[in-house]
């Protein structure tokens, strides 16, 4: 024990030598963006803006940051923090500069990262798994704090021990015991000055007050478990594995369903923790996966439908069959160049969740629709004139004159959240 | 684990997710049971706040 404290510290180290460690007095999660900082001689703030960014691009960089949280050490107290002493334009490197260059990035790759089921599932259950964790360490650090500061204090534990405070305030002799040779004073021997006969009130006034042992703190009961982790935990490694076995084709995942078990799990873990435990986290949770839900009714398109501005030139009858979806974005069906049919009449099926969609049909074409919008505007060409409703929940049966011999198109249009507009070619 | 004195807001809350997330499952439609959910799950709420409060101020 003497040479461990005898040892010097250690001494701090720079440039490439620095060891990346986790730092723990300034984190946001678990401090591996400080350590990274420290260890190239970055702004924090730089690498952060860089993590969550990556973040959007990969869900690999969360992977990575969880690997990184259980592989990289964190920072003993008795090390000194240090930072790496690098110059180049990347040490004073603004953040803006790196969002910059992510957004170049991301509209170079066209891309974003829930378009990759396979590692966003793996990530989702890394996250439950590094939750569970890092609870149960959390917890386990309390429970030690918890104990300290529940302790009956101890004679034996008291630094010097309480037993010689006492003893030696109170005295170890008598008052009549005689003084000790090159004693000043003796405990519990009255001075040479005071008066011969013992008086009380003098001797309990001028005695040093017998200090007091701080009260031991009251026993603090245990704290109620958190249920609020553990059950994010079985939702995130629980829709983690659902979405791998889904994307890998081995089940068929209805995610309505297992949408409304995890809010019943939840709503469960909220009523039980009534009367047990502590739940109010997942509050949060319950209306998440309650406005999923609700979404789900809205849009009533599949997450695959696919994002962005989408434009479909539709130029012959099957292709006019085929049912037109898109989930967020602008949808553009354009129909003028659809072949007539004699005596029959195409059906045109066309979703959007969230954005606009715009239907462009022959000039001449006999054209029906039926239109659904959940919330937003509706427009559709005369004649005998144009007309426009809008609102929640609009659902509207139309028809646009034609000529005999053009095309004769029925149209059924959904709409989550957006506008619709039907014009003329 | 002990037990703690009843929070009426944690009940309530965990009532109302349970009951939507039920609903789904029976194939129903949060939405067109909004207006049936929605304003039993509100006034229960502010039942909840007011019995809450109320305990509050009596200790």
């Amino acid at each position: 024990m003497g040479a461990m404290n005898d040892s010097p510290p250690r001494p701090p180290r720079t440039g490439s030598g620095r060891r990346l460690v986790r730092e723990p007095e300034d984190r946001m999660v678990g401090g591996v963006c400080s350590g990274v900082a420290d260890a190239l001689g970055l702004d924090v703030t730089l690498v952060r803006v860089a993590t969550v960014v990556l973040t959007l691009i990969t869900p690999w960089t969360i992977v990575a940051y969880l690997v990184a949280l259980f592989l990289v050490p964190e920072r003993s107290a008795d090390e000194p923090r240090v930072r790496a002493e690098v110059e180049g334009p990347l040490a004073h490197a603004h953040p803006a500069v790196v969002v910059v260059a992510v957004v170049v990035a991301v509209a170079l790759l066209g891309d974003a990262w829930w378009l990759h089921p396979i590692p966003a599932a793996l990530a989702l259950v890394a996250i439950g798994v590094w939750l569970v964790t890092r609870d149960r360490t959390a917890g386990s650090q309390h429970f030690a704090a918890q104990g300290v500061h529940s302790a009956t204090i101890s004679p034996d534990v008291v630094d010097p021990p309480l037993s010689d405070v006492v003893a030696e305030d109170e005295g170890t002799g008598s008052p009549g015991e005689p003084t000790p040779p090159g004693s000043a004073w003796s405990p519990g021997a009255p001075p040479e000055d005071a008066p011969t006969e013992l008086d009380d009130d003098w001797y309990y006034s001028t005695a040093p007050a017998t200090p007091v042992a701080p009260p031991a703190a009251p026993p603090t009961p245990a704290p109620s478990p958190a249920f609020a982790p553990i059950v994010m935990a079985i939702l995130l490694v629980g829709g983690g594995l659902l979405w791998l076995l889904d994307s890998l084709g081995a089940v068929d995942v209805g995610w309505r369903g297992a949408i409304a078990v995890g809010l019943v799990l939840v709503g469960v873990t909220l009523v039980v923790a009534t009367w047990w435990g502590r739940a109010a986290g997942l509050v949060g949770v319950a209306i998440l996966l309650a406005l999923l839900l609700v979404t789900d009714e809205v849009v009533d398109v599949p997450l695959d439908a696919g994002i962005g501005d989408r434009t479909v030139t539709v130029a012959t009858a099957e292709a006019a069959e085929d049912h037109h979806q898109l989930l967020i974005g602008d949808l553009t069906v354009d129909l003028t160049d659809v072949p007539a049919q004699s005596g029959s009449t195409q059906d045109v099926d066309v979703s959007v969740g969230i954005g606009e969609m715009k239907i462009i049909v022959p000039r001449d074409a006999v054209v029906t629709a039926e239109a659904n919008v959940r919330a937003g505007d509706l427009d559709w060409p005369g004649p005998p004139a144009s007309s426009h409703e809008s609102g929640v929940d609009v659902d509207r049966r139309f028809s646009l004159p034609g000529d005999l011999g053009a095309p004769r198109l029925h149209l059924d249009l959904s709409m989550g959240l957006g506008d619709v507009e039907v014009v003329r070619g | 684990m002990d037990k703690h004195p009843f929070d009426p807001v944690t009940f309530v809350l965990g009532c109302l997710a349970l009951a939507a997330g039920l609903i789904v499952l029976a194939g129903g439609d949060l939405i067109d049971n909004a207006r049936v959910l929605l304003p039993c799950g509100l006034i229960a709420f502010g039942l909840a706040v007011m019995v809450k409060l109320g305990g509050r101020a009596h200790d």
